[in-house]
C-alpha cells in the first residue's frame, strides 16, 4: 500500500492531485437515499471513486467539521468570499476510514444538515444507506421516487 | 510534503517569449467530472469531486472536495444522449455555491432527461 505523505499544511487540492496519481479509484456499491423536501423526489448520493480512495487511504481529507465551518461562513449575510480556506489545508487530516465510516462522513458533508441531524424523527426515515442493487432497476418515473413507507425509524432500518 | 518541487514565476521559450506561471495556475481547471445520468448515475472520471447527487430525471448536483473561494467560477460543460437533442442548464445562480453546483439536462421541450454523458470543468479560485 502506498504511504501517504505528511499532508498537514499542504493545500488540499495538491493532495487530491497526489491521490489521483497514486491511488486507484474505488467505486462504492453504497448509495445514500434521502428526502429533503416533501414536495420533491428522493435524492441519491453517489460517492466519487477518487474521493473514496482518499477516505480509505487516510491522511488526505480534512475533518468534516471543517466543511461545516465553511458552510456557516457562506451562509452569512454579505458573504463575498471564503477567508478560512486554511482550515481545509492546515487542520490535521483524518485517519483512514472504512467504507461505512466514509459514507457517514460524506452524508455529513454533502447532505443537508436538516436531513441527517434528525433523519429518524418522522414516520419514516428521511435518509437510508443502501446498496445500488436495492434501487429500482430502471429510471422509470424517477421524479416520483420516494423512500418506502414500509421502513420504520428504529433499529430494523439498518437490517 | 515529500515530493519534488520546482519554483518558478515565469516559463521562457527559446524563441517564443515567456509566460507567467500564474497564468497556468489561474487558468487550469480546478474541478472536472465526466459522468452518466442514465441508469447508474456514476462518475466515469473526475478531479476534486466528493460526490454526485441524483436529484431526479436529468437533474444532478456535483459536490467539491476543495471548495471554491465563492460561487464566481466558470463551469463550461456539455452532455448528450444518443438519439436525442439535449441541452445543459446550470439552473441559474441559485443552483451554484462554493461547494456544489446543480446541473440540469433537458430535451428541446425543457423536460428533464437523463444523459448518457455529462462533462463539466470548473475554472476559478479555490479557497
Amino acid at each position: 500500500m502506498t504511504d501517504t505523505p505528511q499532508f498537514q499544511g499542504t493545500h488540499l487540492f495538491d493532495r487530491l492531485c497526489w491521490a489521483k496519481e497514486n491511488l486507484d479509484g474505488v467505486q462504492s456499491d453504497y448509495r445514500v437515499v434521502y428526502e429533503d423536501s416533501v414536495d420533491e423526489c428522493a435524492k441519491i448520493l453517489v460517492p466519487d471513486p477518487n474521493w473514496m480512495a482518499c477516505a480509505l487511504q487516510g491522511g488526505i481529507l480534512p475533518p468534516v467539521q471543517v466543511y461545516w465551518e465553511l458552510a456557516k461562513d457562506e451562509a452569512k449575510e454579505g458573504f463575498t468570499k471564503h477567508t478560512r480556506g486554511y482550515l481545509m489545508h492546515n487542520t490535521k487530516p483524518v485517519e483512514a476510514m472504512t467504507e461505512e465510516q466514509a459514507l457517514e462522513y460524506l452524508i455529513m458533508k454533502d447532505c443537508p444538515q436538516h436531513v441527517w441531524r434528525d433523519w429518524d424523527s418522522g414516520n419514516k426515515p428521511k435518509l437510508v444507506i443502501c446498496r445500488k442493487e436495492q434501487l429500482p432497476a430502471t429510471r422509470e418515473w424517477r421524479n416520483a421516487w420516494k423512500i418506502s413507507e414500509e421502513l420504520a425509524t428504529d433499529e430494523t432500518v439498518a437490517a | 510534503m515529500a515530493l519534488g518541487k520546482i519554483k518558478a514565476d515565469t516559463l521562457e521559450h527559446s524563441t517564443a517569449g515567456t509566460v507567467d506561471t500564474q497564468y497556468v495556475v489561474s487558468g487550469s481547471s480546478k474541478a472536472w467530472a465526466c459522468f452518466v445520468q442514465a441508469a447508474s448515475h456514476t462518475f466515469h472520471g473526475s478531479l476534486n469531486m466528493s460526490s454526485l447527487t441524483d436529484s431526479g430525471a436529468g437533474f444532478s448536483v456535483v459536490n467539491y472536495t476543495n471548495v471554491f473561494v465563492n460561487d464566481d467560477y466558470a463551469s463550461p460543460g456539455l452532455g448528450g444522449k444518443g438519439g436525442a437533442r439535449l441541452y445543459l442548464d446550470s439552473v441559474g445562480d441559485a443552483g451554484k455555491s462554493a461547494s456544489a453546483m446543480q446541473l440540469y439536462m433537458a430535451n428541446t421541450s425543457g423536460t428533464g432527461t437523463d444523459a448518457d454523458d455529462v462533462n463539466i470543468s470548473c475554472l476559478g479560485d479555490l479557497a
